[in-house]
């Protein structure tokens, strides 16, 4: 019953833009094949957290600290602009909420999928193509579609090729913002099935962003509240939706249409 | 001397209601009580007495403001408190000690009720086909028709629901297993399917803790029951 090593320690991490705070002393653990999503409305800092942790915003003040195997634990921001770049390229994935945002949409969608295994060393043409064939079937694209543009696909196709883009070196971290936000309902139930699927099998962890407490519900193995840039409740996602604490997760809960 | 595989003691649990005027609700006051393997308790009490918050408490559904939940891991340490677990922890005993058959199944869109069933035997480390057997045994036991397994249950009537639930509940073996209500919506020859599930984990060791309105199936089920009803003392155990 003892607690693993974490992949990822958040300690005291701070950003203040002028006198507005978007995130303060915020602190956790990320575990080996574990979900956690931030909730909040928005403002509430979820992005700017989640931009830190991710290595894209510097922090004011705090750590977060990522266990790099055989290196050991290291700071993030004690890391070159270099190393950084290649720990998100080869450990990490990040789907954006606008999918747009994290496609090329100059190259076909099987270059998409291609870029990264490319990026990481892989030559072979046959062998990336096959590669990128099987990842649109996991996300439920046609491989027939492998040489089209994202500008010809839906935004829940581009959604789901962008997940396939960041899934196909196996990163041990997902980071996610919104990512079902822009779309239908019947969309989302997909795309959300594919994704639960997804983490399932490839014992992911990830960091998932979401003002929709029903995708937290879905995805998510803990839930952390956040509001004006702290953390104000966290837990099991079923204990924190069914027995939520603060008066701010109960109007959050309170809000949910029922099923 | 035998250990209790669950020993719960001074238990305290009230519902603040912020938005409703800070409204207080003390619904469970010291409860208390150890479980034996082999042992079925049964919650009575008249509804809102808090037997199903007893139950979520105990699988760490709902977060206690006092009190003591020991599991017994046969591990180290060997008894582990669930009220101080870390929620990393709380998923760990929940995958190997404790079970949860609530009343209503939480269905996940585009799940076939077969995966249901199967998902907490391959979270233990069970592989892909003795999975799928042993959940093909427990569902045909339960009535489940076999076309049924590769649809998703969300369009299913409630007994079948209940019964894939059910079904998911009692595929893998826990010491400790809480049963919320298993045979509410449930016709008499699947209810004595349930009855028979529960006598087979009891006799296999298993600890089980009971709602149920059902007296028939109270009365061949139960080692011993706890009264919640008596709200200004402590709750009085009956013996049978």
């Amino acid at each position: 019953m003892n607690l693993p090593s974490p992949l990822l320690q958040v300690r005291q991490l701070t950003k203040q833009y002028g006198f507005r705070i978007a995130c303060a002393d915020v602190n956790f653990d990320l575990f080996p094949s574990e979900i956690i999503c931030l909730v909040g409305e928005s403002g509430s800092g979820k992005t700017t957290l989640l931009n830190m942790i991710a290595g894209r915003i510097k922090p004011d003040r705090g750590s977060v600290r990522y266990d790099l195997g055989e290196l050991g634990s290291r700071d993030l921001w004690d890391l070159s602009e270099a190393e950084r770049r290649l720990l998100a390229r080869s450990e990490w994935g990040f789907v954006e909420q606008n999918a747009r945002d994290g496609l090329r949409m100059r190259i076909s969608a099987g270059a998409n999928i291609a870029e990264r295994p490319m990026m990481l060393g892989q030559r072979h043409y046959g062998k990336i193509r096959r590669l990128a064939s099987g990842w649109l079937e996991r996300v439920e694209i046609d491989p027939e579609r492998i040489d089209d543009f994202p500008d010809q696909f839906s935004g829940g196709m581009q959604q789901r090729l962008q997940i396939a883009r960041n899934l196909v070196t196996n990163p041990h971290i997902i980071f996610m913002d919104e990512p079902t936000s822009g779309l239908d309902v019947s969309v989302q139930a997909r795309l959300l099935d594919i994704l639960r699927s997804l983490v399932g099998n490839l014992q992911l962890s990830g960091l998932i962003v979401t003002h929709d407490l029903a995708v937290a519900r879905l995805l998510s193995d803990r839930i952390l509240v956040m509001k004006e840039g702290r953390i104000i409740e966290s837990g099991l996602t079923d204990q924190v939706l069914d027995d939520p604490h603060h008066p701010y997760t109960q109007l959050l809960v309170s809000s949910i249409l029922p099923s | 001397m035998r250990s209790p595989f669950l020993k719960v003691s001074g238990l305290y649990k009230s519902f603040t209601m912020h938005h409703r005027g800070g409204i207080v609700l003390p619904v469970l006051q010291n409860v208390s009580f150890d479980l034996f393997a082999g042992e079925c308790l049964s919650l009575v009490g008249p509804s809102g007495s808090g037997k199903s918050t007893v139950a979520r408490c105990i699988y760490g559904n709902y977060r206690v403001d006092a009190g003591e939940i020991l599991i017994r891991t046969g591990g180290d340490p060997d008894l582990v408190s669930l009220p101080n677990a870390h929620p990393y922890q709380i998923r760990q005993l929940r995958e190997n000690f404790i079970g949860y058959v609530s009343q209503f199944l939480r269905a996940i869109p585009r799940t076939p009720t077969l995966d249901v069933v199967m998902e907490p035997l391959l979270r233990r480390g069970l592989d892909k086909n003795s999975a799928s057997q042993h959940a093909r045994v427990v569902l045909r036991r339960l009535g489940i028709w076999e076309r049924l397994w590769s649809l998703p249950p969300a369009t299913f009537s409630g007994g079948e629901q209940q019964r894939i639930n059910l079904a998911r509940g009692f595929a893998p073996a826990y010491p400790i297993l809480v049963l919320d209500e298993p045979t509410a919506s449930l016709d008499k020859p699947n209810r004595n399917t349930v009855i028979e599930l529960i006598q087979e984990a009891l006799a296999a060791g298993t600890a089980v803790i009971e709602i149920c309105h059902d007296e028939e199936v109270r009365a061949v089920t139960a080692t011993r029951s706890l009264d919640l009803a008596r709200k200004n003392d402590t709750p009085r155990e009956l013996t049978h």
